[in-house]
């Protein structure tokens, strides 16, 4: 793919290009892998996209008084965001699917509340900016290496620690985990915390790159879904992870980026990126994992 | 567990759903003068037959066991479609939407059953595909801000009744209830709903007792492809106007008062009687809350917050086996 666009458009692989792949990346890349996580555990998170937003206009408001240090505000509100799905989730008994869609109306309207009057929350200190846009090397966004720091200590969670196997097994065999004594309800918590502080870095990130923060819908949920299973975790559970969201994420940005790039029409984008998709699931579906196609 | 206990429970868990919506009705009736004036009850029953006649489809699908989100997607682009040629083809037109409606969805259901992916990615793959296919018919043709007009062309398809004052988008509501009573008949009366909720609680049993169930899984995602066609040719005269953008907030509503009225994700359990009722518990949340005058912004909290209780109340009554 990088190949093709390469070949397609000499302005993709220049600096700016890279540059501009990099930002595309970064925030499909945190929600992705945020939402791998309760993937993994057989559930299912609609609100990331309503924490992003709301996330941002926290960490706008809060950045003309703490200066740099607001960009804690978005990872902590965002966590506990997470975190109240999860409990809406477990102490309301009812589907994940209808909690978070829930959550996700929540966020939305308080983010906007939280806006009133003002349609877009200024946050232009050099300081707090230079966070995530100063950068290393000359080609690479500071807000991208927060992220790759972050997706590689998750993707090293999931994979190497007791955490991380508890909450595969969760999504694997519920019940078998529960009846050998975990405590299943408080990963389930943590896997919702993990995706809504990630859901939250991002909206930090944004509100310092962009200056400022509004409370409009943004459409980045479908894309971080998109992202998380495209490259093999199934939303069955007890399989894939966040280095699949790594490779899902990066194949979304190239695309996204490429297709920009060479001026393609925004909504055959849409529906070029619906294409591949469909393809890049068909080809990574690990079919010995997904016992269930559902 | 006998036969008795299990009727009984199955009783106690629609009476749950039904008393929701007694006291939801009550709440808003006792909260605003206005809630229960002829008017406003007509106005929910057309915000209602909106998302209803959009969720039936989905239902089938999700009583199979699959799930669907492309129907938000599949209708905007039929909407457009038809729009678009309707002046040039007349009533052919809906044919013509129909087919593409059917088409997106058999290609959802060959592509799940051969190519073997979670019907949720093949889905969202397609939701991505009609909905820029759809913006992007609608930019080429200008129309993005303002969609085409209809100027009463398919008004024959929602008839107004002249004994009753009510407008024509309330008669939206005839095809919703026709629908949906034709529907629960065919899932509980005929062989085909029986194989439908089969292949939704054990697609490989159902599979040993020699039924085809990879076609009847196809046939399924045909329909909610042609039902989701159907309603988004009905938005038409219903809006007088073919807008690129009606459905878009549609994507998710539509699931949730599948999974609100009971139906599991899971599969094999539910039915178009419970999507009914998750679609009326909805509406009539979203309809609550904008007569009793509550603040625009102050309403997105509260119709969140209640759809957290109304999820609640009704999974309590309701075996949804692991709650996902």
């Amino acid at each position: 793919m990088i190949v093709l666009f390469s070949v397609a458009s000499p302005g993709f692989l220049s600096v700016r290009g890279i540059i501009v792949i990099q930002l595309t990346l970064v925030p499909i890349l945190l929600l992705a892998v945020g939402e791998t996580f309760v993937l993994m555990a057989r559930s299912f998170d609609l609100s990331i996209g309503s924490i992003y937003i709301l996330t941002s206009v926290f960490t706008a408001l809060f950045a003309s008084q703490l200066g740099p240090v607001a960009i804690l505000v978005g990872p902590a509100t965002g966590a506990i965001f997470g975190l109240m799905n999860g409990m809406v989730f477990k102490f309301g008994r009812i589907p994940s699917f209808i909690a978070t869609l829930a959550t996700m109306i929540i966020y939305q309207g308080v983010a906007q509340i939280v806006v009133t009057g003002q349609y877009y929350l200024f946050a232009t200190e050099e300081s707090f900016r230079a966070i995530a846009i100063s950068f290393v090397a000359s080609v690479i966004p500071l807000m991208m290496v927060w992220a790759m720091i972050l997706t590689v200590f998750f993707i090293f969670v999931a994979l190497k620690t007791k955490f991380g196997r508890v909450v595969y097994s969760i999504g694997a065999n519920y019940e078998a985990t529960r009846f050998s004594g975990i405590n299943v309800m408080k990963y389930q918590l943590a896997a919702f915390a993990i995706s809504g502080f990630l859901a939250g870095v991002a909206g930090g990130l944004a509100a310092a790159q962009q200056g400022g923060a509004s409370a409009l819908p943004y459409p980045i949920l479908l894309p971080a879904v998109a992202a998380a299973t495209i490259a093999g975790t199934p939303i069955t559970g007890g399989a894939g992870g966040p280095h699949r969201a790594l490779l899902g994420a990066l194949m979304l940005a190239v695309l996204t980026t490429g297709l920009n790039v060479n001026a393609v029409e925004t909504n055959l984008k849409t529906l070029i990126f619906g294409i591949v998709v469909i393809i890049a699931i068909y080809l990574t579906t690990d079919r010995r994992v997904v016992h269930l196609i559902k | 567990m006998n036969v008795n206990s299990s009727r009984l429970r199955k009783r106690i868990r629609d009476s749950i759903l039904i008393l929701f919506l007694v006291v939801l009705v009550v709440a808003f009736a006792i909260g605003s003068s206005g809630f229960l004036r002829p008017s406003n009850i007509v106005s929910i029953l057309s915000n209602f037959s909106v998302l209803l006649i959009l969720s039936l489809g989905i239902s089938w699908v999700v009583m199979a066991g699959s799930l669907d989100i492309s129907q938000a997607g599949i209708a905007g682009l039929v909407g457009i479609l038809i729009g678009l040629i309707l002046p040039v083809i007349g009533y052919g037109a809906i044919a013509v939407g129909i087919l593409v409606g059917a088409g997106f969805g058999s290609l959802n259901g060959l592509i799940f059953t051969k190519a073997r992916i979670p019907s949720f990615l093949v889905t969202l793959g397609t939701l991505f595909v009609t909905t820029g296919l759809e913006k992007y018919l609608a930019v080429t043709a200008h129309v993005l801000t303002n969609g085409i007009p209809i100027e009463g062309r398919l008004d024959a398809f929602l008839p107004t009744i002249p004994l009753l004052n009510v407008p024509r988008s309330f008669s939206l509501f005839y095809w919703a209830a026709g629908e949906s009573i034709l529907f629960y008949m065919i899932s509980q009366k005929t062989r085909f709903g029986l194989r439908i909720y089969a292949i939704g609680s054990s697609a490989s049993s159902t599979l040993l007792y020699g039924i085809n169930v990879t076609g009847y899984q196809v046939l399924v995602f045909a329909l909610s492809g042609a039902i989701s066609a159907v309603a988004g040719f009905l938005y038409l005269p219903y809006l007088n106007t073919a807008s690129p953008t009606f459905t878009d907030s549609l994507t998710f509503v539509t699931l949730a008062a599948v999974v609100l009225g009971g139906t599991a994700l899971a599969g094999g359990v539910g039915g178009f009687h419970r999507t009914v009722i998750g679609a009326l518990i909805l509406s009539i949340i979203n309809n609550g809350l904008t007569v009793m005058g509550l603040d625009a912004l102050a309403l997105f909290v509260v119709q969140g917050v209640i759809i957290i209780i109304a999820a609640v109340a009704v999974s309590r009554g309701i075996k949804t086996g692991i709650i996902q």
